[in-house]
């Protein structure tokens, strides 16, 4: 095992003082500085505009108590905490762990971090819980980093809620690091409802050992500016990983995914799903990389993506990328880009239901969807109050339909 | 039964001739359905019965050459498929399209939203929707599945009588396959429709000749088509003779016609 | 198939493209690239002012421009070494039977003559920098249609509508090797198709590069007008040599109204090629595009033949296989823009990868605001034969109208162990087995072809199968 390794992930991981490296942004004198983001391993043509993204990195004041942490196992924070991530997954994570933003959007979150925890989940036969509110009450940054050591046998859950109130301003972040060992079983739920105002980088990076299995299930609902990476290492004989994303863009939200799904244990699966509704001015860009790796044989790697567009000012740029260095492999992509089928609008149509309607049905249908889906009542809360800033709308049963 | 007088007629279709792309598939069909009443229409395959709901229903995939079609004092041949729903007509489909991304529960309460005869708001709707699930033996989990997708042939049958009884139309054109439908599905069928007619006394328009569907009911009229022709039309013991004797008499009828 | 073709497959060889003349008495300019050099040869060519200064604008912007940094490596080429020029000693004829012997016994090789009597319209063959045969049948011309070198049209009554279109759709600035085309472009057809018109037979053109260390930068340019229909073939081959060769031809089609043009290709360059080329398409209201393309050779392929429906209702089929062996590193694929109303693109592609070799597939469809219901559907296979070769798929998608249907769909996969138990239970041998399912796969394509060239390529894909696989 290779040394460097160890440096890489003290680097990246050391948090900062909330305030340090301040550049006052309100001297318009001095540029925001801007961040390359979200550059997939292949890239392509230039003039497409998809080989990586920008976003402006203020440095903004910490908004106070806006990232907490709750679990049933304990956690330790600051120095420390990292330092013992480091050590524990220092037989096992062989290189710096990628979450997807590259390398400097990575270092940048990591700098920037408001909160810092790491966490070593044991195998004691119990179903483990972490849940994360990045949920910023007052305007500034609040981004959270995590590392997790998930013991070989262990189970966790991880929810990670971010939310932010009706109006305000700022940036919310999440950076999760997870080395998933032998056996061991990972779901991530992520629910973000950020208003308008906010902007939301997220950075998942993801190591798993053998028979390692990590479920993320992500709902991307709101804010105006969400740049998503997500990296994971598949290296494990017969590891799995399965991502499963459903975004909504309305009004003039721009949405940026990297996501790559290295799979280089033999017999590994892995699974890419997004589906997504986009209205009015809004805009995403998803790179989906499939890559499998030299050596990775018995593995299947698989993409799917449903795109809606119910809007003629709403863009849709998607980029699928197999890349296959192994022969006994099997990688398929399929992606279905456009309007409601004719054949789905003449039977809805059949119910009573104008092509408006149906559209707004779709828009609905997901949200719907993200509320019978999530697992507290805060997550349901920040559902219902997202559908009531943005639809006008209660998505209760038990309220009056709204026409 | 009583014949229905001019005041009474819910659904009138007048010398309605229709084609799909460049081939002619009904061919001058005149016929009506009264308030209230229930309807048989029947014919060999591909005769074009289907076809004749779907243009009622108005599908873009019909284009009507001539004739009108006049539902509910108003002509609406050239209407909207959504505005004929909303005036009150209902189409069963033989194979429900699936509709990913859309679950079944947010489909439903958008359609009842739709319907301005319906009074079916907050607490309201639910407790309706559990009524009739509870009717149709329906599993309460299918609200959140996505419209049709992954469901059996018979549990998509229950989603199209779900939305029946919903939906209370005045004219409900019920579309059966003439073969492969099996018992259970068969037996939704008459219990949708048995509670349908007791909910709001609506018209049927069956396309059918499946027995058990119609044992228990008392037709008004029978039609019957052959290639897209109209050719009898007579009361609901033409379905017994039918079923008896197969549509031999029609077909060399409308040959000889055709000659 | 008939018993005479199926003697062709079995007699085929490596040899029937890898031959090589000698260049006694051949002109060629100087290695590499500089402004002397571009005007020498425009001066040989005695062209038009605009022209000559319309490459030196382009040497400048080739000068200005950097190399990609998403495909291949292109290292291996030293353009400071290149030779860009080389006349062979003769004059374009229009009988073989004034060709100099060695040229003529080389397109005689190559079946060219043959194939001429057999089922082409007209005939281009261009040996080195120069067209050395051009002809076209009496009856095709006799209908207005015109087939000659695209230099000689430059002086004559077609010269404004050259100057109108050339470099109009693949402008200098599209990229490095547009530039450097513009610069040192050197012979190549002119189509002109009149309104109206069908060919009922194909005109072909042929493209060999026999010398050494030179490049071949050759210009086409099809005019098919409203309502018109061409099916135009181009072929290219080339001995091999341990030097760099390059190949950075440049093909622009003008598609009009209700016409249609079927641009078919069987590109087999020797292994020591970079084939740096570029290809596009415009189509006008209601025309069709129909690409039929079938990469086999090079060294190093970038080949994107692109599309742009500009007129409502146009469309564009697109059907390519590639065949990376080892050495090669394929980037293929394609670019296609909808811009109007109701137009629509169909994709099939199939690449196959072996003893190392590389195979990219590479697209761009880009649906605009104005292309209201349009339709795509992209669909690529790729095939590994075995585990020291890859395979790549990256196409980009960019779609920004409402009422659109797009569909895509991907696979990469191997032979399946089913498919090969189920043909050797049946007595067929390993190797003619796969052989047999690398041609089904490639049969989608293959069939696209004219008879004579879907053989070649069973034949091609049959030498690159043989010993592969058992």
């Amino acid at each position: 095992m290779k040394t460097n390794a160890d440096t890489s992930l003290i680097n990246q991981a050391s948090p900062r003082p909330a305030m340090n490296n301040q550049i006052s942004s309100q001297d318009s004198a001095i540029p925001v500085p801007t961040l390359a983001i979200n550059r997939p391993p292949a890239i392509t043509w230039h003039h497409l505009a998809m080989n990586e993204a920008c976003v402006s990195a203020p440095a903004l004041g910490s908004a106070k108590d806006a990232v907490t942490y709750k679990s049933d196992i304990t956690y330790a924070t600051g120095d420390r905490a990292l330092a013992a991530f480091k050590e524990a997954c220092k037989s096992y994570a062989s290189s710096t762990i990628e979450t997807g933003v590259g390398p400097d959007a990575d270092q940048w979150l990591a700098d920037q971090a408001t909160e810092y925890v790491s966490l070593d989940v044991p195998a004691d036969g119990h179903d483990h819980q972490l849940d994360i509110d990045i949920v910023p009450r007052l305007d500034g940054r609040a981004i959270a980093a995590t590392d997790i050591v998930v013991e070989p046998d262990a189970h966790l859950t991880v929810t990670i809620r971010i939310d932010s109130p009706e109006g305000g301003a700022g940036l919310t972040g999440s950076r999760l690091r997870i080395v998933a060992l032998d056996r061991s079983v990972v779901e991530i739920q992520q629910l973000q409802t950020l208003d308008q105002g906010w902007r939301h980088i997220d950075a998942l990076g993801i190591v798993e050992a053998d028979n390692a299995r990590v479920h993320v299930d992500q709902l991307v609902l709101g804010s105006s500016e969400v740049t998503m990476g997500l990296s994971s290492d598949v290296r494990g004989y017969a590891a799995r990983c399965d991502v499963d994303t459903r975004y909504l863009g309305q009004n003039a939200t721009k949405i940026d995914f990297n996501y790559v799904l290295h799979q280089r244990g033999k017999q590994t699966q892995c699974t890419l799903i997004a589906n997504g509704i986009l209205t009015g001015h809004a805009s995403k860009l998803l790179r989906g990389t499939i890559d499998l790796v030299h050596g990775c044989k018995g593995s299947v790697g698989r993409e799917t993506e449903t795109v809606l567009l119910t809007s003629e000012h709403a863009v849709n740029k998607t980029i699928p990328v197999i890349l296959c260095d192994e022969e006994d492999v099997q990688g398929d992509h399929g992606a279905t880009i456009g309007h409601i089928n004719p054949a789905q609008m003449e039977y809805m149509q059949t119910r009573g239901l104008s092509i408006d309607r149906i559209e707004h049905l779709f828009v609905r249908s997901t949200l719907d969807y993200a509320r019978a889906h999530v697992a507290s009542d805060a997550a349901r809360t920040s559902i219902d109050a997202l559908a009531k800033r943005t639809i006008g709308e209660s998505l209760d049963d038990d309220e009056e339909v709204i026409r | 039964m009583t014949k229905a007088n001019e005041s009474d007629e819910l659904l009138s279709v007048s010398h309605v001739s229709a084609s799909a792309g460049d081939k002619m598939i009904l061919h001058d069909v005149t016929c009506s359905v009264g308030q209230g009443q229930i309807h048989v229409l029947m014919g060999p395959n591909g005769a074009g019965k289907s076809t004749l709901g779907h243009v009622v229903m108005g599908s873009s995939a019909y284009t009507v050459n001539k004739g009108t079609i006049v539902f509910a004092d108003k002509d609406i041949t050239s209407a909207g498929v959504d505005a004929r729903s909303r005036a009150g007509l209902f189409m069963s489909f033989q194979s429900p399209i699936e509709v990913p991304g859309v679950p079944l529960n947010s489909f439903l309460k958008a359609i009842v939203a739709q319907h301005d005869n319906l009074d079916l708001k907050g607490k309201r709707y639910k407790k309706r929707i559990a009524e009739i699930m509870q009717q149709l033996d329906m599993d309460p989990s299918y609200l959140n599945r996505e419209l049709n997708v992954g469901f059996s042939g018979g549990e998509k049958k229950k989603i199209e009588m779900l939305q029946l009884l919903l939906l209370q139309p005045k004219l409900a054109i019920l579309d059966e396959t003439d073969s492969g439908l099996d018992v259970d599905a068969l037996d939704v069928v008459s219990r949708a429709i048995a509670a349908y007619r007791s909910s709001c006394d609506g018209a049927l328009l069956i396309i059918t000749h499946n027995t058990r569907i119609l044992r228990d009911l008392s037709i008004d009229r029978t039609h019957v088509m052959v290639n897209g022709h109209l050719v009898a039309e007579g009361s609901g013991l033409l379905v017994n003779e039918i079923n008896h004797d197969g549509y031999g008499r029609f077909i060399a009828e409308a040959e000889a016609d055709q000659q | 198939m008939s018993e005479q073709q199926k003697a062709q497959i079995d007699d085929v060889d490596r040899s029937m493209y890898d031959f090589k003349k000698s260049e006694r008495g051949y002109e060629r300019v100087s290695e590499g690239l500089t402004p002397d050099i571009v005007e020498e040869i425009s001066a040989k060519k005695n062209e038009p002012t605009w022209m000559r200064d319309f490459r030196l604008k382009s040497l400048e912007i080739y000068n200005n421009m950097s190399v990609p940094d998403w495909g291949p490596s292109i290292d291996g080429l030293d353009m400071d070494h290149i030779v860009t020029y080389v006349k062979p000693n003769t004059d374009q004829k229009s009988d073989w039977e004034h060709v100099p012997d060695d040229i003529k016994d080389t397109f005689e090789r190559l079946g060219i003559p043959q194939a001429e009597r057999s089922y082409l319209a007209g005939v281009g063959a261009q040996y080195d920098s120069e067209l050395v045969y051009h002809n076209v049948q009496d009856s095709v011309a006799g209908e207005g249609v015109v087939y000659s070198g695209i230099e000689e049209a430059l002086h004559g009554e077609y010269a404004d509508l050259i100057r109108s279109h050339f470099m109009h759709l693949v402008p200098p600035t599209d990229h490095k090797f547009a530039a450097l085309h513009g610069a040192v472009w050197s012979g190549g057809s002119f189509v002109y198709v009149p309104a109206g018109v069908t060919l009922d037979f194909p005109l072909q053109s042929y493209f060999r590069l026999n010398a050494k260390g030179a490049g071949q930068f050759e210009h086409t340019l099809i005019i098919v007008e409203d309502d018109a229909d061409l099916h135009f073939i181009e072929g290219c081959s080339a001995p091999k040599y341990n030097v760099a060769n390059l190949h950075a031809g440049c093909v622009e089609l003008y598609v009009g109204k209700r016409a249609h043009l079927r641009y078919s290709t069987i590109e087999n360059w020797s292994k020591n090629m970079y084939n740096l080329n570029t290809k596009r398409a415009m189509v006008d209201e209601g025309g069709s595009i129909e690409w039929v393309s079938g990469s086999f050779g090079s060294h190093v392929s970038y080949l994107y033949p692109m599309s742009i429906l500009k007129g409502r209702k146009s469309s564009c089929d697109f059907t390519g296989i590639t065949f990376a062996g080892k050495g090669q590193d394929l980037d293929t694929g394609c670019k296609v823009v909808l811009a109007a109303p109701e137009t629509s693109t169909s994709v099939q592609t199939k690449s196959l990868s072996k003893d190392g070799g590389v195979s990219t597939f590479r697209s761009g469809v880009t649906v605009t605001k104005a292309a209201e219901h349009a339709n795509v559907s992209v669909s690529c296979q790729s095939l590994m034969l075995d585990d020291i070769s890859r395979s790549d798929t990256i196409p980009a998608m960019d779609v920004r109208a409402e009422h659109v249907n797009v569909g895509h769909e991907a696979s990469i996969g191997r032979i399946g162990d089913d498919m090969m138990y189920y043909l050797m239970s049946r007595g067929i041998s390993e190797s003619e087995a796969s052989t047999m399912i690398v041609n089904g796969f490639a049969n989608p394509v293959s069939k696209e072809l004219p008879l004579e060239y879907a053989v070649e390529m069973n034949n091609l894909i049959k030498l690159e199968m043989e010993g592969a696989i058992g």
